[in-house]
């Protein structure tokens, strides 16, 4: 597979970018300023590393939570993983023989430099500076 | 009794009901020496051990069988030391995360797919992320644990 390269052409730092969050997973925590916290499990995935998401400005809140009736959604600025040495780019779904069709879907990718021992820092950090968009029934 | 290992702490079993043999669980802690915490623990892994492929609607593998078992160490490890009961959640890839957070301290400790673990401590806005040998689970979870708990600011876990 060749390398993903940043696309700030199409994905501008501005950018919202949205995450599922699925209720297993968010992990609802009060932070110190009383807000609820997904847990950083949210932007991990040991597959090969690279998180999904959806480019907020070409797709809905209710197509992305279309048949996710329990789901949250985060929000979070596409400058947050550059910052970190991530890597933003556009992965139009089509075809998939598991996923729907999605052409806002879209990629976060840690750079090759990225060491394993640095994937959950920053995967905390981005969970810290992540938003809800919705956020559906916190446990406590 | 076919009793599968995902069954093993199905909640409407009683504690002292449940069965204690031909289980990965039974080889670690014995059942009735278990907490309520962990045993609530136990069942939480449970139930995330069942979620099938697909489970983060973004194509994850389900929850692999080592980081099922290996999770169990790590809370076999603390469970006479847990301030409170832990969260766990499954991570995308098929591992798990079993999360505290006593004050302005937390504590994430990441089971990987393939059992290996990865640790990471956070105070405020420090972060040290560092990979935790298998063999090191018990002699370095309880001073993780001891870290979080610490009233000493300066107290550091690991040596």
């Amino acid at each position: 597979m060749p390398p993903r390269l940043d696309d700030q052409e199409s994905i501008r730092n501005d950018e919202d970018l949205w995450r599922r969050v699925i209720p297993l997973q968010a992990s609802f925590f009060l932070a110190e300023d009383m807000q609820w916290q997904p847990s950083s499990a949210v932007f991990l995935d040991r597959t090969n590393r690279e998180l999904s998401v959806h480019v907020s400005s070409i797709t809905t809140v209710e197509s992305v939570l279309a048949n996710f009736p329990f789901h949250s959604l985060l929000t979070l600025k596409a400058s947050v993983p550059r910052e970190l040495g991530w890597i933003v780019c556009r992965d139009p779904i089509k075809n998939d023989p598991v996923l729907p069709d999605d052409p806002s879907h879209a990629l976060i990718c840690p750079s090759p430099d990225t060491g394993i021992n640095k994937l959950k820092t920053h995967a905390k950090q981005m969970a810290r500076k992540a938003k809800w968009v919705v956020l559906r029934n916190p446990p406590y | 009794m076919n009793v599968g290992i995902t069954d093993v702490f199905e909640p409407t079993l009683r504690i002292f009901g449940e069965p204690a043999t031909n289980t990965q669980f039974s080889r670690i802690v014995p059942l009735f020496m278990a907490t309520p915490e962990f045993a609530e623990s136990l069942r939480t892994i449970s139930t995330l051990a069942k979620l099938p492929a697909n489970w983060d609607s973004y194509g994850s593998p389900a929850v692999q069988t080592p980081a099922v078992q290996r999770a169990v160490e790590v809370l076999a490890a603390c469970q006479a030391l847990c301030p409170t009961a832990p969260r766990i959640v499954p991570v995308a890839g098929g591992g798990l995360q079993i999360e505290w957070d006593v004050k302005s301290r937390e504590l994430e400790i990441e089971v990987l797919p393939n059992g290996s673990i990865e640790v990471l401590m956070v105070e405020g806005e420090m972060m040290i992320e560092t990979p935790l040998p298998a063999e090191r689970v018990y002699p370095i979870i309880p001073m993780l644990l001891n870290w979080l708990s610490a009233e000493n600011p300066h107290a550091t876990a690991i040596r």
